[in-house]
């Protein structure tokens, strides 16, 4: 191993036990993580990282939310999308950096998002969504190629874009499997470099690494009367607690129960103590949970220092996106939460100075149907995504957009749209940013080598200033 | 009811020794019975012997009753000391015979009152007529469910349909958070059905407004090509994989067919599911929303606003979709037939698959009693599902027995094995304490607000994040249980956030003697019952002995016992010292997982 952990090093230079309660517990840290970072014996990148997954849980109607907007597109897409399409004249105009003939605009409740786009900072992923190889129309019909599994199923679709791997069932996620491989990076050992706003998740959910939930509103408020320094009733009770998370269960139930609410415990106590000393964000942040969710990450990243991070991996999840039914209002409500979430976003990263550092991807358990049911779009596959950070190469649009119209050479029924980039290259060239080696890209995709040669010097898809 | 009880105690005495579901702890008809964990105790089917973490030295009187606590944190919600007396002299199925035959109490009815009586408050406290919802919305059931849970007698029946509302999931995370009536009459189908049959459910289910919101099967119309609408798939999707077959192939027993390459068998394929969804076209309004000035038809199209959601759906002809529809394994509906003709034959035909047994029984077991179930007793449940003994599919009541008084359930020799149990879910933790140690409620109500619970300490009744319930059935978490390739799904809920926020919470009921509380009221509390708990203050043992027969089921650790006995005894406040008692126990591990 490269490193020693921070609690070898504690032990090693005499510096105590943590009992991190006040104040006085971020000097420690602080003093702990500054002399761990000047140790020579350990390397690490100076340069601070951190990717924010912002899952779209239902199935985002996204050819609502990146539309053709010039003739003849335009014309195909309302056609096809009937009482679905927006029109025309409301969209607000894209010019991306990489023409392909076509003109694009945005759904109309994406204010800030167009500002963004048209400043560099956000692009769009073109039609992207899970594939095990190369897929055409008639090899999907006829059966001849593997298709990922339980397509069109919300179960199925929202672990294959949080697993990357449409071929299996499992519930390890890429992030996690991620943070696996490059926790090593960080010093911190109570806080796990997977902070999620949304709970349990597959996405943050690795062999050995798991999610530090916080709450949106909240953070991570402590076990109420657990402190160490007290006295009376609440000493006693600091004390029972200690010894009951300190007993060692055999039985697998309550060592798993009695593991987790102690390290929740001695996560949260490090995490509180952090978030005290970080000083003022003064960015506005609406009070919505997705909002709040992305000023904690902005917080939580102006402590990484102090807890010891340079690899963080967040997770936002906001639900509502399965519009079968009243989609046009339901879809401007939640892009319109979106969109000022990202501006929020983005003007606190600015603040902090962290911008640059920082890389936000959408993902959904799938695209719609471009066809409607009468109010509404059922479940598709390929739907357009987004990524917005100081490292994307911004203000374009990666990947092919396709034909809208019904009855082309991907649609498979209604309007369904077989992938035109697979989330393999997507996830790929996002975690080649944030510091996976090429090397170790196929642990992490294996079906990666039928879209892209990782023994390239090329970019899989070159959204990332790599 | 004391005298119907005494009667049967009375009646069944002599029977107490003829048992057909196997040994329990202290039964008195076998005087050399000794429970004690042995390291050479080996069940049947597993690698390795018992390492048990209690050495159960009770005889008599005490063993019965923690074994009649531990079949009541199966059974029901939560029981009091009363309950367990009586089910530890009236026997297992002699209870649950009783059970059967007790009238239900249902959610609905309570929930005018409560709506009447919060809107009154709102408005004395000066609040904005327009502001408040016009009909009852999730609060308002979230008060009538506590209402009926902590009061009620069918305490079988609760249990049975709060774990039936995790398998037919609707939530009120959706726009159904605005129809609290509505939602309560799709819960009360569960109570109502608890103990009749699954088909019943399952038809009932697919015709309630409720679920066709949630799943969209309302005003779901037949294909128009020419304007390229085609009938919404998510209800026989969903319907097809956590309601009745599920994903693949089973085997009575609960495992994967395997075809000729050792490879699982789908149960269906997206063509199944185009032909199911034209089976669940045609389904509208029933009946509307009374409204005050105007009197609208019941039409197909109606949206649910202007629907009663508590009314069922019926069936619009011409939007049902025409034509035969072929279903699984060479099941042809036949054209011709009525709409509602389609959507029985559709439904009986998923009732008979020999998926449904073990996919319903064995979701049923871990629920009800532990996470990894032998195949052996998943397929026992099966058996009972499949034929209640009269011939007769689809038996909840023989269901709920099979599971309950199985020996995998009952006997002391699985009690003890390392992959019994489960982690309780986080409101099971809360009505069981809440049942066991009971409120004082000044003016008979016990209402309480669900969305906190569910944010901080992960669930609360109809407030799952999506139809997949709050954990997956197959969640592993990382760790011993992951690692040993055994499931518990209830972990999926036990995070950093939510292992702190229950604890906060045991803070509120038992330090701060607050048992529940509603939003709109702060004021008025239901206080938690710590009274006759108080009475054992001096006596250590002796408190620690009765909390660990209303609480821990005789499955508290000697250490635990330990650690909390030197913690207590030098207390001098008597409040004090019980308080942090029952504080301590209730967040240990003795507690939160159910062996």
């Amino acid at each position: 191993m490269k490193f020693k952990s921070r609690r070898q090093f504690i032990k090693e230079f005499g510096l105590g036990a943590l009992g991190l309660t006040t104040a006085s517990s971020v000097t420690q840290l602080k003093a702990i993580n500054a002399a761990y970072l000047n140790n020579s014996a350990n390397e690490l990148n100076s340069d601070y990282k951190a990717i924010v997954c912002f899952f779209l849980a239902g199935g985002n109607d996204s050819f609502n939310m990146l539309v053709p907007r010039g003739n003849p597109e335009y014309d195909e897409y309302a056609v096809t999308r009937s009482d679905l399409a927006l029109s025309q004249n409301e969209l607000l105009p894209i010019t991306p950096v990489t023409s392909d003939g076509r003109q694009y605009g945005l759904n109309p409740a994406m204010i800030n998002i167009h500002q963004l786009f048209n400043t560099g900072k956000v692009s769009f992923i073109n039609n992207v969504g899970p594939l095990i190889e190369p897929t055409t129309k008639s090899s999907y019909q006829n059966g001849s190629a593997p298709v990922p599994l339980g397509l069109f199923s919300h179960s199925d679709q929202l672990k294959n874009c949080q697993t990357g791997l449409p071929h299996v069932r499992t519930h390890f996620g890429w992030g996690g499997r991620m943070a696996d491989l490059l926790n090593s990076m960080n010093s911190n050992r109570n806080v796990s470099m997977n902070i999620s706003l949304a709970g349990t998740n597959i996405f943050q959910y690795g062999e050995t690494l798991v999610e530090f939930a916080i709450d949106p509103f909240d953070g991570s408020p402590g076990i109420t009367g657990y402190d160490p320094l007290s006295t009376g009733f609440d000493a006693n009770r600091t004390e029972g607690i200690d010894l009951l998370l300190g007993v060692e269960h055999s039985d697998m139930y309550k060592k798993t129960y009695t593991d987790i609410l102690k390290r929740s415990l001695e996560g949260s106590i490090e995490f509180r103590a952090a978030m005290e000393q970080i000083g003022s964000l003064n960015t506005f942040f609406s009070d919505n949970r997705i909002s709040q969710s992305f000023k904690r990450i902005t917080e939580v990243i102006m402590a990484r220092d102090i807890l010891g991070f340079k690899r963080q991996i967040f997770f936002v999840r906001m639900g509502g996106w399965d519009m079968h039914g009243e989609l046009l209002n339901s879809h401007e409500r939640n892009l319109t939460v979106v969109d000022n979430a990202l501006g929020e976003f983005a003007n606190g990263l600015d603040e902090t100075g962290m911008f640059d550092a920082v890389t936000t991807f959408t993902i959904s358990d799938f695209g719609r149907t471009l066809t409607s049911n009468g109010n509404g779009s059922d479940h598709a596959w390929g739907g357009n995504a987004l990524v917005m950070g100081g490292d994307v190469r911004g203000g374009d649009m990666y990947g092919t957009y396709p034909s809208l119209a019904l009855g082309g050479a991907l649609d498979v029924h209604n309007g369904v749209l077989i992938p035109t980039t697979p989330n393999d290259s997507y996830f790929a060239e996002l975690a080649l940013w944030f510091g996976v080696s090429l090397s170790d890209l196929s642990t992490l995709f294996p079906n990666i080598g039928n879209f892209y040669d990782t023994g390239s010097s090329a970019a899989p898809l070159g959204f990332m200033n790599i | 009811m004391r005298i119907v009880f005494l009667f049967l105690f009375l009646y069944h005495s002599h029977l107490l020794g003829a048992q057909t579901y196997g040994d329990y702890i202290g039964g008195g008809h076998d005087q050399n019975i000794s429970v004690t964990t042995s390291s050479d105790f080996q069940p049947e089917g597993r690698q390795q012997a018992a390492t048990g973490s209690k050495t159960l030295q009770v005889s008599g009187l005490t063993g019965k009753l923690i074994d009649a606590g531990r079949f009541l944190a199966q059974a029901t919600m939560g029981a009091d000391r009363s309950t367990i007396d009586s089910v530890a002299k009236l026997g297992f199925e002699a209870w649950i015979d009783q059970q059967f035959e007790l009238p239900p109490t249902f959610v609905r009815p309570h929930i005018q009152e409560v709506y009447d009586t919060t809107f009154q408050r709102y408005l004395a406290a000066g609040g904005d007529t327009l502001k408040y919802p016009e009909i009852p919305a999730s609060e308002h059931f979230d008060y009538a469910w506590w209402q009926v849970n902590m009061t009620n007698d069918d305490l079988l029946r609760q249990r049975i349909a709060f774990a039936l509302s995790e398998i037919f999931v609707i939530s009120f995370k959706s726009e159904l958070d605005r129809y609290g009536e509505g939602v309560a009459s799709y819960y009360d189908l569960f109570i109502e059905h608890a103990f009749g049959n699954f088909k019943d459910i399952l038809l009932n289910v697919t015709l309630h407004p409720c679920m066709g919101v949630y799943l969209t099967h309302l005003n779901n119309p037949k294909s128009n090509p020419a304007r390229f609408i085609y009938p919404d798939e998510n209800y026989a999707r969903e319907m097809m994989q956590l309601f009745t077959i599920g994903l693949y192939e089973l085997n009575q027993d609960g495992s994967r067919v395997k075809d000729g390459n050792g490879k699982d068998i789908p149960t269906y394929d997206n063509d199944d599911i185009g032909e199911f969804a034209k089976i669940f076209t045609g389904l509208g309004a029933g009946a509307t929303r009374p409204m005050p000035d105007t009197i609208i038809e019941p039409a197909f199209g109606l949206r649910s606003s202007r629907i009663d959601m508590a009314e069922p759906m019926v069936m619009y002809e011409e939007y049902h979709e025409p034509g035969p529809k072929y279903l699984l394994n060479g099941f042809v509906v036949p054209a011709g037939q009525t709409g509602m003709e389609d959507v029985n034959a559709a439904l009986e035909h998923l009732f008979n698959h020999r998926n449904v047994g073990p996919f319903f029984g064995k979701q049923l077991i871990q629920r009800l009693v532990k996470s990894n179930p032998s195949p052996a007793y998943v397929s026992r449940v099966a058996a009972a599902f499949n034929d209640n003994g009269a011939g007769v599919r689809g038996d909840m009541k023989a269901v709920i027995k099979a599971i309950l008084l199985d020996e995998e359930a009952r006997s002391c020799g699985w009690y003890n094995d390392p992959v019994q149990g489960k982690l309780k879910e986080p409101i099971i933790r809360y009505t069981h304490f809440a049942r066991a140690v009971g409120g004082v409620s000044e003016n008979g109500f016990f209402w309480n607000q669900g969305d906190e619970y569910d944010d901080d300490a992960g669930q609360h009744p109809m407030y799952s994040p999506s139809v997949f319930n709050f954990y997956w059935p197959d969640f592993q978490p990382v760790g011993p249980i992951g690692n040993q390739g055994y499931l518990a799904p209830e972990f999926q809920v036990h995070n950093s956030r939510t292992s702190i926020g229950f604890v906060n919470f045991v803070n509120e009921w038992v330090v701060s003697e607050t048992l529940l509380r509603t939003k709109d009221d702060p004021e008025r509390l239901v206080l938690t019952h710590l009274d006759d708990l108080i009475t054992h203050a001096a006596d250590t043992e002796a408190l620690i002995n009765e909390l660990d027969i209303l609480l821990t089921n005789g499955m508290l650790r000697d250490d635990t016992r330990q650690i909390i006995t030197t913690i207590v005894d030098p207390l001098e406040d008597p409040f004090e010292k019980v308080k942090l008692t029952i504080y301590l126990m209730v967040i240990s591990a003795d507690y939160t997982i159910l062996k």
